[in-house]
């Protein structure tokens, strides 16, 4: 029996097969999966911000790229995942609204998909795959037997990367 | 997640609601003499909520919403947000243009958001007479798409300064079409603090 994992927003969660897990409704967040690909065990992390160190409010560190990544990366290996194989699929970063808090926070949709690529290739973790910006919501789906990264627009159109 | 809003005063809770209570109302009155048609008003629901609970707004949060939002800025922050389901977004459309087909349209967003824009003036023009503060608010935008993707956009950006947020939902619902348009103010700890001073009042038991 296959179970669908939630994972909700700032939060991570691991899965393993047969289990799927998702996020839903990504706006300008950014969901990062994991997974090494031989194990059948993978991470899901739903950020919301890019940088912890530029924000008082911190104490939740789910909440950040920077922050989240390492908190997935050290349950992933707990999990018993292999370090020099890792691998990562990204989704979100969306611009939702063109003026709206423009000039308090910039566009923080494209501020987080730089900020998961940096952290991720200062752990040395390849992104095969992303599907980021743009202006539209996503749910996504990772499937750790097939390695598949689900996007399910508003409206119901799917595809994988 | 405490959704209870527990840590609100009575008093508190009182005067957000009556605050609720007239700027919903100065809102559904204008709305009212727009479409010319009687609007009912729900009492308006007071809450405090972890940021990750705004998601669930509107029930779930893939579903399409329409949804407009403008920031208002003096003296405190806070969002006033319009949200519409889509069903209820074309039967709106269809009221102010004639034409259900256009709700998806250039047209269509620009009639939801010019409603959208008095509604949001009439709550603003309410809240700056309660708090005899003098506000502004930014140029209404619109965007539809999932529940959960538009309502991130407040998340992020008070999830900055504070992990409380408060809510203050009134629903308006246009009597002859049965159309139940979501209204909300939102704004976060130590801004929703400092309303309350403006109220009168002092903040939470914390």
């Amino acid at each position: 029996m296959s179970n669908m994992i939630k994972v909700g927003i700032a939060d991570m969660k691991i899965c393993q097969v047969p289990d799927k897990i998702t996020t839903i409704g990504l706006g300008s967040c950014v969901g990062v999966a994991m997974y090494d690909g031989i194990t059948g065990i993978a991470g899901l992390l739903h950020i919301m911000l890019p940088d912890s160190t530029k924000i008082a409010n911190n104490s939740n560190k789910l909440k950040f790229a920077d922050t989240g990544i390492e908190i997935m990366l050290e349950q992933l290996l707990k999990a018993g995942v292999k370090r020099s194989i890792l691998k990562a699929k990204i989704a979100g970063g969306a611009t939702m609204f063109n003026y709206l808090l423009k000039s308090s926070i910039g566009n923080i949709g494209d501020n987080n998909v730089a900020a998961v690529k940096n952290k991720l290739a200062e752990l040395n973790i390849p992104i095969l795959a992303e599907d980021v910006g743009k202006n539209f919501g996503r749910t996504v789906i990772f499937d750790p037997e097939t390695y598949e990264f689900t996007i399910v627009k508003a409206g119901s159109e799917r595809y994988s990367i | 997640m405490d959704i209870t809003g527990s840590d609100l005063t009575e008093a508190a809770r009182d005067i957000l609601t009556e605050l609720g209570n007239i700027g919903a109302g100065n809102a559904a009155t204008s709305l009212s003499v727009m479409l010319d048609s009687k609007i009912k008003m729900s009492i308006p629901e007071v809450k405090v909520c972890d940021f990750d609970g705004l998601e669930n707004l509107v029930g779930n949060p893939e579903e399409i919403v329409a949804s407009v939002f403008s920031i208002i800025s003096g003296g405190f922050d806070a969002i006033i947000a319009f949200l519409l389901t889509v069903d209820d977004a074309k039967k709106f459309v269809k009221l102010a243009l004639k034409d259900d087909t256009l709700w998806n349209s250039d047209m269509g967003i620009s009639a939801i958001n010019e409603i959208s824009n008095i509604l949001i003036g009439s709550y603003a023009a309410a809240l700056e007479t309660l708090t005899e503060t003098k506000i502004r608010y930014s140029l209404p935008e619109a965007c539809i798409d999932m529940a959960g993707a538009v309502l991130s956009v407040p998340c992020i950006e008070y999830c900055q300064m504070s992990d409380k947020s408060l809510i203050i939902s009134s629903d308006l619902i246009v009597g002859d079409y049965k159309i139940d348009g979501h209204l909300f103010l939102i704004s976060y700890s130590n801004s929703y603090d400092i309303l309350l001073q403006k109220l009168g009042i002092g903040g939470t038991n914390e």
